[in-house]
């Protein structure tokens, strides 16, 4: 188990490295230059001199090529110091970090609501296949993975903000009150697109595990003895596959982050994924690789956490992983 | 399954809770006693509170390092500038007055007596040089960089006494006065002296001298201004300004009709339209000052006989661009390189007219037909897009394929301020208000848009323009400019942009001036 | 399982064939776009912003296109952009897929260990990182997308290769000395249709949402030409007025994403003996 934990770390690690070279090499062989922030006409009229942008890359340290740049951005950042932010010069890492919980909770919601709704659901579906009880489930869960999230948030907005105004249609909090109540409000739409995804995918791969716990003989000795369904559903199916919802739940965190990018952006909401998009198109390179590095650690760690879930309660994986 | 449901909302909603809780690390308490306005369209409607949306906050509260147009409008009713030139009169705000020397050469600026900063520290001439030297220091990127040079030399300044400075230009320039308005100062205090600000902790805290100061900031959320009491110009009437960020414009308008913000900008015709006539909502209209403009690149080829130019020129219909890509309420058309803000810009002059017979001559003579051509637009910019659809199409008419690429504003300039000869035709624009002699000229003297091919006579004309303070023999001059750019096909100038913003209707004082982004004064707002 | 069976199960199930049903309506009428009366991209600023009609039967956009004919024409743009992608990721997620079954070992290590690096990037943030800085046309996206794709079909594909190794008909290929190459094409690809087939399917399935997603963020096809995506980033703007410019293309997205999904299910469910019992 030891090994296993450490052969995987490793590989976390190296995958790392190589994406952030990647990230790296792309941003730097990009067109568009960062200093437009500062010399563009649209900025001042004034137009700076070749000198004087050259001290300018220089004190940005935006000069020298990729190789030199990558080693002096990763040094730093080993060191724990993530660079100033190109457009604002404050720390990428405090910026990251205060918007940080915005997202988590935005993502921890979905990710709750998912699993809360998709279990009773793709337990149901599988128990009943093929009846229409099961129809309902799997014909709506097609349609979740099947939507176009910004529009499916549109479309919402529309109804119950604009039409019902049951919710605010965007933001995080009103402004000026400091309430739970008042965040849990603002949440619900967000969350709701977030999670339709992920429940979608949830519902269906519980449903074909439950199928398969169903026929499993020790199921159906439960059944025919009259053990009564729910007893059966909660008992044995249910504890069975929790195993494989841990690691969908692992599997998934990539759809959930870029997920969360289009519902913040579509519900403007204050996380990382208007910070990344606005980085973006300012071509502030030191805090788009911030997120992007953040993003795959928290990727990497959930895909890690799911493994080493996996090989924890059934030694059979484990096994099957080191050969 | 339904009470299901709910309670697992329920659920949901606590969990987002408990996080969000631990998100406001802004030093905010998040007190669950406060939670008693919940559940009313609270905000907007409250008559106290002036709520304008925009799509991402400030990454600085300091006005040298944030100049951006919605940086701008954020930070307007938090920091105040000198004075400002409008068509008709000069405003003073820090300034008292701005005196400019026999010779033309030294402005004396006298700032007013009685000015704080938000923190209770006079407003000095001290703070007046240590701004200067911030843009002097070009490593900051600073805004008003022209304040302290004049193309490459350097402009003198220096302190006569508490409130005055004397600025000394090496050689005339009429449009220097207003330049020196624009100036939006910083204090020295605050950066401890030290030119060096990019990096300071200071931009994010409150180093205002306007009528709002910060009272909140919450990085991409929202940010909040109260009323500053020690105002100079007396303390606004309207308690706080917000600005809270929406970035989707359809979501703005739903967040307006929902009375969450008092201000909505509007982006297209069919908005205008839907709020022209909606109580409770009351639409404003201002020419923003900007010239939208289509450019054909003197390095390319395609180029070489300039009945090609002709050609292009004669086949565009004006009019049906901008009904097309601006609509009525949207945009203008525009008719010289000086928008209808600009002083001297000449109202009797007209555009160019469509002459397709001509235009099919001149394609054919000139090698033009059949070729296909590219034309890059900023994809940032509003209506670029539409534009550069109708200019495909209408350049079909005369058997020219153009082939359309958009650039975000990043890039935009790399490509099209430059010698580069791989493309035809680009849509760019630029501000144009106020005096001709600072970013007009800029486009077209080789400070900017060295890609258009300015005659030495126009050179000589924007020259003439900038060394005469005479009113009469400037407008004579730039007059001149304005038709001879027409003759020589120097751009294309497709329209002049509207501003176009809704308030609710219990705002007033919004147009008390017309300056963009609005509102220049935050003083004259107040709710009915 | 043999393919007449298969047939007759594909046949019986009665949402495969409607959603087989749509598809090809879909794809026939994307074909067919150009019977249209209007030019996809013509404007025609007197009529901007008609409601329904006889004339246009699902009004005009902004710059008076006929909304109905920009859905044909996008649709050709989006099956287009969605099967080049597919393909693209088909093609190197079967070979690496193959290749790293079959050869097992080091190659293996190594290719698993690419397929990691590309599973552990949040795809959509790389793909927008990626794709605003680098020239924007077709070409760029379909590779985009389809290099975010291929890891899926490349593990499905080692799954399979993996097992058909240990059959007898390729063992005994192998100890008949065939060559490995000859192997792979004559005994494994072919074995592996079924599996390919479904992955196919359920990544063109996504490379059209994540077309979407893209356009919605600014990333999207180059102008004129209109993909579903751009047309409803496009109707954005006036959703509140015009809705139907943002209903069409969203519901053209919806229907064939789900057929895609539909359909990959359904095979897979098929070609999985243990679910199909």
């Amino acid at each position: 188990m030891k090994d296993f934990i450490i052969k995987r770390l490793a590989q976390t690690l190296l995958v790392l490295v190589f994406v952030s070279m990647f990230a790296f090499s792309i941003i730097y062989f990009s067109p568009g230059d960062p200093l437009y922030l500062y010399t563009s006409p649209a900025v001042s009229s004034y137009k700076m001199t070749e000198e004087q942008l050259n001290d300018m890359r220089e004190a940005l340290g935006l000069n020298g090529n990729v190789a030199q740049r990558y080693v002096n951005w990763a040094g730093k950042m080993l060191k724990g110091d993530w660079g100033l932010s190109i457009s604002n010069h404050q720390p990428v890492k405090t910026q990251i970090l205060d918007r940080l919980p915005n997202t988590i909770g935005l993502m921890g919601a979905a990710l709750l609501l998912s699993i809360l709704i998709s279990i009773p659901l793709g337990l149901l579906a599988g128990y009943y296949k093929n009846r229409w009880i099961d129809n309902i489930i799997s014909g709506i869960s097609y349609l979740g993975i099947s939507l176009p999230a910004f529009w499916f948030g549109i479309m919402l907005i529309i109804v119950f903000s604009l039409h019902l105004s049951w919710f605010p249609s965007a933001g995080m909090r009103t402004i000026g009150v400091n309430s739970a109540m008042d965040v849990i409000r603002h949440g619900v739409l967000p969350v709701i697109v977030l999670s339709v995804n992920n429940t979608a995918v949830f519902v269906r791969y519980i449903r074909s595990n439950t199928i398969e716990q169903k026929e499993e003989e020790y199921v159906m000795t439960a059944i025919s003895k009259g053990v009564p369904k729910m007893r059966v559903l909660r008992g044995h199916v249910l504890k069975n596959c929790l195993l494989p919802i841990i690691t969908m739940v692992g599997m998934n965190f990539g759809t959930l982050i870029t997920g969360s990018f289009i519902v913040e952006s579509v519900f403007g909401w204050p996380g990382l994924g208007t910070l990344c998009l606005d980085a973006i198109n300012s071509r502030d390179y030191t805090m788009i690789m911030g997120i992007t590095m953040l993003a795959c650690m928290v990727l990497l760690i959930g895909n890690f956490l799911a493994d080493l879930l996996y090989g924890f309660a059934d030694p059979r994986i484990k096994q099957g992983r080191e050969k | 399954m339904k009470k299901r449901l709910v309670s697992l909302l329920l659920c949901l909603g606590m969990v987002s809770t408990l996080f969000a809780g631990c998100g406001s690390s802004d030093g905010e308490k998040q007190s669950e006693s406060s939670g008693s306005t919940e559940g009313t369209k609270s905000g907007g409607t409250e008559s106290d509170t002036l709520i304008i949306p925009v799509s991402a906050t400030v990454t600085s509260l300091n006005p040298l390092l944030e100049s951006m147009a919605e940086g701008t409008l954020q930070l307007s009713p938090y920091s105040d500038e000198l004075y400002y030139v409008a068509d008709d009169e000069t405003r003073y705000y820090l300034a008292e007055s701005c005196e400019v020397s026999e010779d033309g050469l030294t402005y004396t600026l006298k700032l007013k007596d009685n000015l704080k900063w938000h923190d209770g520290e006079p407003i000095t001439a001290d703070d007046v040089i240590f701004t200067a030297d911030c843009n002097a220091d070009t490593d900051n990127g600073a805004g008003f960089t022209n304040v302290v040079f004049a193309g490459e030399e350097k402009v003198k300044y220096e302190k006569v006494d508490d409130l005055t400075v004397n600025f000394t230009i090496p050689s005339p320039s009429a449009s220097y006065f207003e330049v020196l308005g624009k100036l939006q100062i910083i204090p020295a205090h605050a950066f401890d002296g030290s030119t060096d600000i990019k990096s300071a902790e200071a931009n994010l805290t409150d180093i205002g001298s306007g009528p709002y100061k910060l009272s909140e900031f919450n990085d991409g959320e929202s940010v909040v201004f109260e009323k500053f009491d020690d105002y100079y110009g007396g303390a606004p009437q309207i308690e706080k300004v917000v600005f809270r960020v929406i970035s989707d414009p359809s979501v703005q308008e739903v967040a307006f009709k929902n009375g969450e913000i008092n201000y909505l900008l509007v982006s297209s015709d069919a908005t205008a339209e839907e709020f022209e006539n909606v109580d409770g909502a009351e639409l404003h209209q201002l020419a923003e000052g900007r010239v939208k403009y289509l450019a054909w690149n003197k390095y390319c080829a395609t180029w070489e006989n300039r009945d090609a130019v002709k050609a292009v020129f004669l086949a565009l219909n004006q009019e049906e661009i901008v009904k097309g890509a601006y609509g009525e309420a949207m945009g203008l058309p525009a008719n010289t390189i000086f928008s209808s803000q600009n002083l001297f810009h000449d109202d009797s002059m007209k555009g160019y007219e469509q002459d397709l017979d001509e235009a099919k001559k001149l394609a054919k003579s000139s090698g033009l037909e059949g070729k296909t051509i590219k034309l890059h637009y900023n994809t940032d910019r509003g209506f670029m897009e539409d534009t550069a659809l109708m200019i495909q199409q209408q350049l079909k008419e005369i058997d020219v394929n153009v082939e359309l690429e958009g650039i975000d504003a990043n890039g935009f300039f790399d490509v099209v301020f430059t010698d580069q000869a791989d493309y035809e035709l680009y849509l760019n624009e630029y501000g144009a208000s106020g005096d001709p002699d600072s970013v007009v000229a800029g486009m077209y003297d080789g400070t900017w848009g060295i890609n258009v091919d300015t005659s030495e006579e126009i050179l000589e004309l924007f020259r003439q323009g900038r060394a005469t303070n005479d009113m009469e023999e400037r407008a004579s001059i730039y007059s001149e400019l304005q038709k001879k750019a027409q003759e020589e096909y120097l751009v294309y100038p497709i329209a002049y942009p509207s501003y176009c913003f809704v308030t609710t209707s219990n705002l007033k004082g919004a147009e008390e001036y017309t300056t963009t982004p609005v509102f220049e004064d935050y003083t004259k707002l107040y709710f009915e | 399982m043999d393919k007449k069976a298969m047939k007759k199960l594909f046949f019986s199930n009665k949402m495969t064939v409607v959603c087989t049903i749509l598809l090809i309506v879909i794809i026939l009428a994307s074909l067919l776009a150009p019977l249209s009366p209007y030019d996809p991209d013509a404007v025609n600023v007197a009529e901007k912003l008609e409601e329904v009609s006889k004339t246009h039967i699902l009004g005009t956009d902004e710059l008076g296109r006929d909304t109905f004919t920009r859905a044909l024409y996008g649709g050709r743009v989006s099956l287009m952009v969605g099967f080049a992608a597919m393909c693209v990721a088909v093609v190197i997620g079967t070979l690496i897929g193959t290749i790293s079954g079959f050869k097992g070992g080091k190659v293996d290590m190594v290719c698993m260990r690419i397929v990691d690096v590309f599973l552990s990037v949040p795809s959509l943030l790389f793909i927008i990182v990626v794709y605003s800085f680098m020239p924007r046309n077709m070409v760029t996206l379909v590779f985009m997308l389809a290099s975010f794709s291929w890891t899926r079909v490349a593990r499905v594909v080692r799954a399979q290769t993996l097992t058909l190794k240990e059959r007898d008909f390729v063992l005994a290929a192998n100890a008949l000395g065939v060559r490995q190459k000859t192997i792979i094409w004559r005994h494994i690809i072919p074995n592996l249709m079924p599996q390919i087939i479904v992955a196919a399917s359920l990544s063109i399935a996504n490379a059209i949402l994540d077309e979407s997603a893209l356009s919605f963020l600014g990333y999207g096809v180059q102008l004129p030409m209109a993909s579903w995506g751009s047309m409803l980033q496009s109707a954005q703007q006036y959703i509140l007025h015009n809705p139907i410019l943002a209903v069409v293309p969203g519901t053209m997205i919806l229907i064939t994403v789900l057929c895609f999904n539909v359909l990959g299910d359904m095979l897979q469910q098929i070609l999985d003996p243990k679910l199909v019992k």
